[in-house]
């Protein structure tokens, strides 16, 4: 039997001798891109019309989703059940494929962090109305996601929006 | 890691990134690439996804810069910000569960060169990912269980329980002959 206090101790000295490891060498040129897509998406560009549409759509779903019971669903199933339909049409649109430019990605990155933002507080046990408010700010934000990943097959010009 | 733990950011430096200065994130990147890519890849066993972390690490690091007071050790602020994306991405795999690619397997071969290196790595990309997190966080990095439960939002029973198995599984893997099979490690843990 080795579970003994000097043995879990010589496996955690060993885990910490584990040699470091270096990054592939063009991971700074992708980091310093997407910085520079980062900050060019923080100035307002205009889109073109119909993406202008699809943004004040998700926009409207964002305020909408985000008013707890007003038009949306009433409760966790339905909002679980509005999520996992939100995540099929994800599925599809990133079967799709598309090019999708620095900005664009960046943007999706930062509603995805928001989406696993949200799923770390509701895996803390958030319950309630406040489970309600962030299972409706997940479909918000998933509503977003949705309208951004429609659009970017058909533009033609790199785009950015603030939430 | 020791010295990484004490070394501050001169101030010169810390300023032109908080401006934007591009060279200045550079000097910073180049400082602290190697220990975040490697508690990247610790935690996620798979050096793509080892990669997206550390990119998505520096990036929101910098975008929080200026909520970095610079008068105590950078590393400490940037392991947390690295220890938080991992586990949001973790998070995240419940997001993509649809789609298999972005759930990545652990790599089938580390970096590693050395012996015994070899081994102990690859029997930790073997654990499930939230007691690989757990274990790599409590033994190397020094969390406490309670730190562990706040920032994966589970209560400290749970990340206790994850870390003893994942050690009788890491010695059981290790050194099978002195511990028998991993089930009975687990029974007697």
């Amino acid at each position: 039997m080795r579970s003994d206090d000097s043995e879990l101790t010589d496996l955690g000295a060993r885990l910490r001798e584990l040699p470091g490891l270096s990054p592939p060498r063009d991971a700074w040129p992708r980091i310093q891109e997407r910085l520079r897509a980062r900050r060019r998406a923080h100035r307002v560009v205009f889109p073109g019309l119909a993406l202008a549409a699809s943004l004040v759509l998700a926009s409207a779903l964002g305020l909408h989703f985000g008013r707890q019971g007003a038009l949306g669903p009433a409760n966790e199933q339905a909002w679980l059940a509005q999520s996992q339909q939100l995540e099929q049409r994800l599925r599809e649109l990133d079967g799709a494929g598309g090019v999708i430019d620095g900005d664009q990605a960046a943007l999706m990155d930062d509603l995805e962090d928001r989406i696993a933002a949200v799923d770390l507080q509701l895996a803390g046990g958030a319950s309630g109305e406040q489970a309600d408010r962030l299972l409706a700010r997940r479909v918000s934000l998933l509503s977003e996601l949705v309208a951004l990943r429609s659009d970017y097959g058909n533009q033609s010009r790199s785009v950015a929006y603030i939430l | 890691m020791s010295a990484l733990e004490h070394l501050t950011l001169d101030q010169a430096t810390l300023a032109a990134a908080r401006d934007g200065d591009m060279a200045a994130c550079e000097a910073i990147y180049r400082r602290f690439e190697k220990p975040v890519y490697s508690l990247a890849y610790r935690l996620c066993a798979h050096r793509e996804e080892a990669m997206e972390v550390m990119q998505d690490t520096f990036i929101h690091a910098f975008g929080k810069l200026h909520q970095f007071r610079g008068d105590s050790p950078f590393w400490p602020w940037l392991r947390r910000v690295a220890v938080t994306q991992s586990l949001m991405r973790l998070r995240r795999e419940r997001l993509h569960r649809f789609w298999p690619a972005r759930a990545p397997r652990p790599d089938e071969h580390t970096p590693d060169r050395t012996g015994e290196g070899l081994d102990l790595s690859a029997a930790l990309a073997r654990l499930p990912r939230t007691a690989r997190a757990v274990v790599w966080l409590h033994d190397v990095e020094g969390y406490t269980h309670g730190e562990i439960a706040a920032l994966m939002g589970r209560t400290e029973s749970f990340s206790k329980t994850q870390l003893s198995r994942a050690r009788a599984r890491l010695r059981a893997w290790l050194d099978p002959e002195a511990e028998g099979s991993p089930c009975e490690v687990m029974i007697r843990s």
